[in-house]
């Protein structure tokens, strides 16, 4: 019951708004905010089941491979470079420079070296998306309790260990916390490096539709990509929540 | 619950500043990195860089050595080209950063102070911050056009959530127990704003204002790069398409500039008008 009743005060506000929309775009004219009622209807026509197939897959691809290896060379490097404070603290400088260029500067060298094709996409999506969980990895892995680490010395753990029991479960609630601003930059990435010279997925299929003057494609496309991004949102914390149940518990 | 919780902080407060001399102590010891091996690891990245660009593993004019960027950005500084270009981003992106500000704060603080408005707003929120609003640029182009509305109104469309977000976290975080001395002793209004108010949201609001910042120059960036208005993003754009690399490295190398300098503008101005702040102190820990 009180369950249901908080539901429904966030669903109300939501729900008024796009009936709003439905409502009084019925009788639209104008050509660039067509009836929702048409866009919903194309959206069905285009989307089920060809155009995810067609471009969503290919969207989802990118984003989740980059992802991966945001993460891999971000919690690696993170965890590396947070064991070894001089060698960081010299290449901090860099890494703030690198992590501070708009990812948007940095496409047109990716482009010179990897092309358009899904590898250029790929390791943009991934360098971009890498910063924030990097960076979080370092300081979850600086800020273990000192006395944590003389207990491993003590029972002398060996460097798998330390990082398996301390290292990585004192850095995992920080990195959530950045994975999950990577996924907003992928996302952003992902559409970016798809509107330039690309040949399928979601960024390529709105900027044509704009281009080709189909603007109930590009709103299709547009409300997909909303879904999209919800989505992913959405089981990263299903994933974060599993993963970090133990640390909720610990901290109520 | 009150007294709860300041029994609790009490408790924390020892502990907390104990970390942080902890910490201060480890890094002392272990050595912050003197500013020699800071400027080693810069030049040896920039030999690394040399010796690939002038080794047989890429071919030559892919990859322009460092020495090359650097003439080609001397003489790009003569151009009037590169200085009203940087000119026009830098504008473009304080002046969406002011509009995410007028309209993100008032309006987060507003959500924040109820709870039912927050209830209710709660998704419509979570929604277009999770969703990427890069997707509504071919509609912004179709409407407004390569002009600096739109690249405003991308910038707000994208920026304004992290200010949005920290507004309302800001009012929630007031301690009550502050509120009731407030209002025990009767202070104005003024002194209200004084002394309660701008004290407690003023962290989470700088911290709003950093992830806004950083949001707004990506999109005015890509807003010049793919909608084509003009900027740092529009020249890069044409670089890259009359194939003159060193110059594409040279406004590469120029964004970045301006993205480290904007982020250490922001940090800068958290410890000076912050300076009193626990969190900023390294009492306390976040």
């Amino acid at each position: 019951m009180k369950r249901a009743k908080l539901v429904l005060w966030e669903i109300w506000l939501p729900i008024i708004l796009v009936a709003l929309w439905l409502i009084l775009s019925t009788n639209s004219v104008s050509i660039y905010f067509p009836p929702l009622a048409e866009i919903l209807q194309r959206t069905w026509d285009v989307w089920f089941f060809d155009g995810i197939v067609e471009n969503l897959l290919p969207s989802l691809w990118r984003i989740l491979a980059g992802l991966f290896f945001a993460v891999v060379v971000g919690v690696g490097g993170g965890v590396i470079l947070g064991m070894l404070p001089k060698f960081e603290e010299s290449i901090r400088p860099i890494l703030e420079f690198l992590r501070a260029t708009p990812g948007v500067a940095l496409l047109p060298i990716a482009i010179i070296f990897l092309g358009l094709g899904d590898n250029m996409k790929i390791f943009m999506i991934a360098l971009a998306s890498m910063w924030p969980i990097l960076l979080n990895a370092i300081d979850g892995v600086r800020s273990v309790e000192p006395i944590l680490l003389r207990v491993a010395e003590t029972y002398r753990f060996n460097l798998k260990d330390r990082i398996r029991f301390i290292y990585l479960p004192n850095a995992a609630p920080q990195i959530f916390a950045g994975a999950r601003i990577s996924i907003a930059i992928a996302a952003v990435v992902m559409v970016v490096t798809e509107m330039i010279g690309s040949a399928n997925g979601l960024g390529y299929y709105i900027l044509d539709s704009q281009r080709t003057f189909n603007i109930l494609n590009m709103w299709s496309g547009i409300i997909v990509l909303g879904i999209l991004g919800y989505l992913l949102n959405f089981a990263f914390r299903g994933v974060e929540g599993a993963a970090l149940s133990w640390h909720h518990k610990r901290n109520g | 619950m009150t007294i709860d919780s300041r029994s609790r902080s009490k408790d924390d407060a020892p502990n907390a500043r104990e970390k942080a001399r902890v910490a201060k102590e480890r890094s002392a010891e272990k050595g912050g990195a003197a500013w020699y091996y800071k400027v080693g690891a810069i030049a040896a990245a920039l030999l690394v860089w040399h010796l690939v660009a002038i080794s047989p593993l890429v071919q030559p004019e892919t990859l322009p050595t460092p020495l090359r960027v650097l003439s080609a950005l001397s003489d790009l500084w003569q151009t009037a080209a590169y200085w009203s270009a940087l000119g026009k981003t830098i504008s473009v992106w304080a002046l969406g950063l002011a509009v995410c500000a007028a309209i993100g704060i008032p309006l987060g603080l507003l959500i924040g102070a109820s709870l039912s408005a927050t209830r209710s707003t709660s998704w419509i929120i979570d929604f277009f911050r999770t969703i990427p609003t890069i997707a509504l640029l071919p509609l912004v182009l179709l409407l407004y056009g390569t002009t600096i509305r739109m690249e405003i109104t991308m910038i707000v469309l994208s920026a304004v959530w992290p200010l949005l977000i920290q507004a309302m976290y800001a009012v929630k975080q007031i301690e009550p127990l502050h509120k009731w001395v407030v209002r025990v002793f009767r202070l104005s209004t003024k002194d209200r704003i004084r002394f309660l108010w701008i004290p407690s949201i003023s962290l989470f609001i700088s911290t709003g204002l950093r992830l806004s910042a950083t949001m707004a120059l990506l999109m005015t960036v890509a807003a010049e790069y793919i909608g084509g208005a003009p900027g740092l993003g529009a020249e890069l754009s044409a670089m890259e398409q009359a194939f003159r690399r060193p110059e594409v490295f040279a406004y590469t190398i120029t964004a970045g500039v301006l993205g480290l300098s904007i982020n250490s503008l922001v940090v800068l101005f958290q410890r000076k008008a912050l300076w009193w702040h626990p969190i900023i102190r390294g009492e306390k820990k976040a």
